[in-house]
């Protein structure tokens, strides 16, 4: 018997080639080098870093985690190393890999992100810019900057004028019509759309009575969102023309061609990577298998292939 | 140095209950019993359904040895949720994901002749501190070690304790054995009695009890060395998850990861 060709895995996100569409999700991948000792870095798509902000931030206060039914909560408080460590102590080691580097970066008002788009700009090894618009802006008292479809337009548009980087927009899910939100990323200049970040959720004590977050609120994450994180992909999918990266909840091969089927071109995996630390390399391997068993010789023949007739 | 952390999958080779509510496991794993230093953990995944959905912490309670080698390893714990309680199910043959060991384990780089390690355990907390206890008979030290707990019954591990030739020092909240009262008590009549000693303490245990034993030690002008717990996602010191208040060398304080710059700490560096 002859063997089949290899399939193709690679995928292009509208400026911003990948090996294949596994991607390491911010903040579940530390800044990549805590998973070094796991496997090679060089073989998986991309990865995303914790959300960086220009200044160092400490985050917030413990307890910051909490499990709940098939998912979990955090309050991280977006704790980084800061902007000029990240470029100075860990990209210097991670630019070994050959993997695309992706830089996600947040701020409090416009301005931040203008700052940290312009420090990125030009910067050796970073691949991509992801913009995590799930954060309070400040200047709006405390509103989150991706749920106001002309708040996301303006940041996106700064953002866009200060960077040649492929852009992808992070879009929060605690909205009414998440395809609003994203049709105002895109017409702003964003390339790609990552969505979705976590599910705002509180969890309860009952034997102390108190929050199980020091911050009492915190972000849902896990196998218990990806149905919400599925229909927002195929919802939005339908509404915009640039590629879209599917995350929440993924934790199997299955999931990862489910996303695609819904019109993900790639994905990245988050929470599992806590409880089954070497998946994004196993699904790599796996996603190449299946294509091969299904005869499909490129990955991108899954992207919106949904029958739904 | 390059970390060597290893995810595995390693059949559990015996489990038995050694009191009502705790259990002894071993695990082979040469790999991993062969870098581990102790107060270094594991994070263990128990079964592969998604609730409970992540690993657990589990310390390195001893390694297991043969003609020298470092074959294996095992892990003493109690049942307190969800988790532990279907860990306890498990039975010889079924496999367990693991990852590790992890973490930044006790400092006993400086450990010389002269010096008097004091090694103090309240509850579960006994369980890094029979490696512990290991290493330092074997760098020819003789600890004192604290042994505290409920009752008799939940005194875990002793005669493990004293086939190193040790003699632990031992008490209980109901007075079933040894003295009646807290760990921390004896710690603090021991401390008192031997003024002047040259030594550092090694404590785990629950925090109201290590808070204690801080604040012991820096009366009496020792150092001490904590083993912290806090909830963990990832183990690897990527979620930020586990972050605990540390005092700064200058001043204020940062948060850093139990599962990376600890569990063990400077006594003097928690911020309680
Ligand atoms: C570094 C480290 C080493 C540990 N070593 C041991 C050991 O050797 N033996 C032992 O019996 N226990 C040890 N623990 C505590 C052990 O991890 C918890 O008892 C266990 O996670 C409880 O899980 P559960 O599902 O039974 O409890 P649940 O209450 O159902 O757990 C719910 C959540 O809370 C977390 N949690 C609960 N209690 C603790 C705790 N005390 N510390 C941290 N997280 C907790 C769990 O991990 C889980 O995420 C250690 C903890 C840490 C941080
Ligand atoms: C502990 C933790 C920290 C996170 N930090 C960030 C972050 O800094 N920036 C960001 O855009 N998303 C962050 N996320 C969101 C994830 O990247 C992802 O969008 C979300 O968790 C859903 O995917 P999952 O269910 O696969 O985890 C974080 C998630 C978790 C669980
Ligand atoms: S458990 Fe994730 S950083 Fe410590």
């Amino acid at each position: 018997m002859v063997a089949r060709a290899s399939p193709s895995l690679s995928v292009e996100l509208n400026g911003l080639k990948l090996k294949n569409p596994i991607i390491a999700a911010s903040g579940t991948f530390g800044y990549g080098l805590e998973y070094a000792p796991l496997g090679d870095l060089g073989k998986l798509g991309g990865m995303v870093t914790k959300g960086l902000s220009m200044w160092e931030e400490k985050g917030n206060p413990p307890p910051r985690i909490c499990e709940t039914p098939a998912g979990m909560l955090n309050s991280i408080g977006l704790e980084n190393i800061g902007m000029e460590n990240f470029i100075s102590q860990k990209l210097p080691q991670l630019i070994q890999y050959d993997t695309a580097i992706i830089v996600n970066i947040w701020g409090r008002e416009i301005d931040d992100y203008i700052k940290a788009a312009e420090r990125l700009d030009g910067v050796n090894g970073v691949a991509a810019l992801e913009v995590n618009i799930s954060c309070p802006n400040i200047k709006k008292g405390g509103i989150t900057f991706g749920t106001d479809p002309s708040v996301t337009f303006e940041l996106v548009q700064a953002v866009r004028g200060k960077t040649s980087l492929p852009l992808l927009v992070k879009l929060t899910p605690n909205v009414t019509d998440i395809t609003l939100i994203a049709r105002s990323a895109e017409d702003a200049g964003a390339n790609a759309l990552s969505l979705i970040n976590t599910l705002l959720g509180m969890e309860i004590d009952v034997s102390t009575r108190r929050p199980s977050l020091a911050n009492i609120t915190g972000g849902l994450s896990g196998p218990a969102i990806r149905p919400v994180a599925l229909r927002m992909v195929y919802q939005t999918a339908k509404k915009v023309n640039i590629p879209i990266v599917g995350v929440g909840g993924i934790s199997s091969v299955a999931d990862v061609i489910k996303f695609m089927l819904a019109g993900a071109s790639a994905v990245q995996i988050g929470t599992a990577n806590f409880f089954d630390p070497t998946i994004c390399w196993r699904l790599v391997n796996e996603l190449e298998e299946y294509l091969r068993n299904e005869n499909i010789s490129d990955v991108n023949q899954l992207v919106g292939a949904l029958r739904e007739e | 140095m390059e970390k060597r952390i290893y995810h595995l999958s390693l059949p559990l080779r015996k489990q038995n209950s050694i009191a009502p509510g705790y259990w002894l496991l071993s695990l082979k794993s040469a790999q991993i019993a062969s870098v581990a230093t102790p107060g270094q953990f594991v994070m263990l995944k128990i079964g592969k359904s998604f609730d409970p959905l992540l690993p657990r912490p589990m310390s390195i309670h001893s390694i297991i040895k043969e003609d020298n080698h470092r074959l294996g390893f095992t892990i003493l714990y109690k049942v307190v949720g969800k988790g532990t309680r279907l860990l306890a199910e498990k039975r010889s043959g079924e496999s367990l994901a693991i990852v590790g060991p992890l973490g930044t384990g006790f400092n006993l780089n400086h450990i010389a002749s002269g010096y008097e390690p004091i090694v103090v355990g309240g509850g579960i907390g006994i369980a890094p501190l029979l490696f512990l206890a290991h290493e330092l008979v074997e760098k020819g030290q003789t600890p004192t070690v604290f042994l505290g707990a409920n009752s008799q019954e939940e005194l875990l591990a002793l005669d493990e304790f004293e086939s190193l030739r040790l003699t632990p020092k031992v008490s209980t909240e109901d007075g079933s054995k040894g003295v009646k009262g807290m760990v921390t008590d004896l710690l603090a009549s021991y401390l008192d009695d031997s003024k002047g000693s040259q030594g550092e303490i090694f404590a785990c245990g629950p925090a109201p009890m290590l808070k204690k034993v801080a604040s012991l030690a820096k009366s009496y002008g020792l150092k001490s060395q904590l083993s912290l717990e806090q909830r963990m996602a990832c183990g690897l010191g990527a979620c930020l998850g586990c972050v605990v208040k540390i005092r700064n060398k200058n001043s204020g304080h940062s948060y850093q990861r139990v599962c990376t710059e600890g569990p063990v700490f400077n006594g003097e560096d928690i911020i309680w």
